[in-house]
This record gives C-alpha cells, sequence and structure tokens, in this order.
C-alpha cells in the first residue's frame, strides 16, 4: 500500500484545527477568568470517564475479533480515536451542564445517561465494522430506556 | 459540603459575579460553590472567607460523611 496523502492531511490537518480552536477557546476563556479550578476539575473528570468508555470500546472490538468477525486496523485505530475524543468531549460537555445548571444530579440522569452513551457506541462500532448502518437502529429501543431514565430523574425535580 | 456563602453575600449586597471576580474565579464556579455540587480547594475556600472576613469553618460547614464503598 503506498503512501495515502489524503489520509495524511486529514490526520494531521485534523489535528492542526482541533489545537487551534482549543488554543483559542482556552484563551476565549481564559479573559472571563473561566480556566479556574473547577474547569480543571471537570475536565480532569471527563478524561478519566473517555478512559473507561475506551476501555469497553477496546473489550468489545477485542470480543468481535475472537468472534470471528474481521477487523481492520483503520477501521480499529479510527474508531479507538473518535471514541476517545468523542467520550471526553461529550463528557466534559454533560459534566460542565450538570456542574452549573443548578439542578441535582441523581442516578436516574447517571443510569440513562450511560445507558444511551454505551448502545450508541457499540452499535455504531457493529455499523462500522460490518459495513451495514441498519446496525444504528439497533441502538433505538437502548436509547428509549435511557431517555425514560432521565425523564424519571427530571420528573423528580418537578 | 453546605455552606453560607449565598446568605453572606446577601448581607453585604454582593452578587455572584462580584464574588468570582475579588476570588478568581468564574461565576459559574461561584454557582456550583453555592448550590453544593463542588467543594473548593482549601486555597479558594480560605480566599472566600476572607473576602467575608469569616473563618473558612464559619462560611463551609462541614459534616460528617458516610463511607463509600
Amino acid at each position: 500500500m503506498g503512501i495515502q496523502i489524503g489520509g495524511l492531511l486529514g490526520l494531521y490537518g485534523g489535528l492542526f484545527c482541533g489545537v487551534l480552536g482549543w488554543y483559542f477557546g482556552r484563551k476565549k476563556a481564559a479573559k472571563q477568568r473561566g480556566l479556574d479550578e473547577v474547569h480543571e476539575h471537570i475536565w480532569q473528570k471527563a478524561k478519566s470517564f473517555s478512559w473507561y468508555i475506551t476501555i469497553i470500546t477496546i473489550y468489545f472490538l477485542f470480543t468481535l475479533y475472537v468472534l470471528g468477525v474481521t477487523l481492520h486496523v483503520p477501521a480499529v485505530l479510527g474508531i479507538l480515536m473518535l471514541v476517545q475524543m468523542a467520550s471526553w468531549g461529550f463528557g466534559g460537555a454533560v459534566l460542565t451542564g450538570l456542574m452549573f445548571s443548578g439542578k441535582e444530579i441523581d442516578s436516574n440522569f447517571i443510569i440513562g445517561i450511560t445507558v444511551i452513551v454505551l448502545s450508541v457506541l457499540l452499535f455504531v462500532i457493529l455499523a462500522i465494522v460490518s459495513d451495514s448502518w441498519l446496525f444504528l437502529f439497533g441502538s433505538i429501543p437502548f436509547s428509549v430506556i435511557g431517555l425514560y431514565f432521565i425523564r424519571q430523574s427530571k420528573s423528580k425535580e418537578d | 459540603m453546605e455552606n453560607r456563602i449565598k446568605d453572606l453575600r446577601a448581607n453585604q449586597k454582593m452578587t455572584q459575579e462580584q464574588l468570582s471576580q475579588k476570588v478568581g474565579v468564574s461565576r459559574q464556579s461561584i454557582v456550583a460553590i453555592e448550590s453544593g455540587k463542588y467543594n473548593p480547594s482549601l486555597q479558594l475556600a480560605y480566599k472566600i472567607a476572607r473576602v467575608f472576613n469569616y473563618t473558612i469553618e464559619e462560611v463551609f460547614l462541614f459534616e460528617e460523611e458516610e463511607e463509600k464503598m
């Protein structure tokens, strides 16, 4: 296989754009005293959360391999990278919203979010490795269950 | 951990934004601390207490928690 210029451009172009966005975001936040200890706490929690999601993903991919599913290196690496970064960002966004919303975080909310995230994650992976987008529909019933738990959480506040 | 920050602010007619400027954090961080969602570090707790001229123990009310598994 020869050098894939498009792949290199995407890989490092994306990295460059991401770092640039991160840098200017931090610069803007610093002007409003946003880079304080609460910010550090949230993003450290989000980073550790993303590693839990990544290890679940690794186990799931290993399980698929052991069951005889053919896995390609670029797909696996891309999935792991996407899962790590997406769960980091998603975790940070959810924690930020919960921390600053003034609302209580209860177990129903956590269960609901976990069910939705894990079901979407696992079925997206299945869709990618099997090359069949129909697997995406599999996450719908689980997401409905997750939404039910989140709704139960909001009902308690009312 | 519960605290008396909201009451102390009201007594001194201080907004969350003003308090956040004095201690060097964002206004949202003050919201999180007041609501008990976040326990500040010792340094930040000391800064907050100093703004109101109280000791840390007079601002933050420590209660024994059940041990987590």
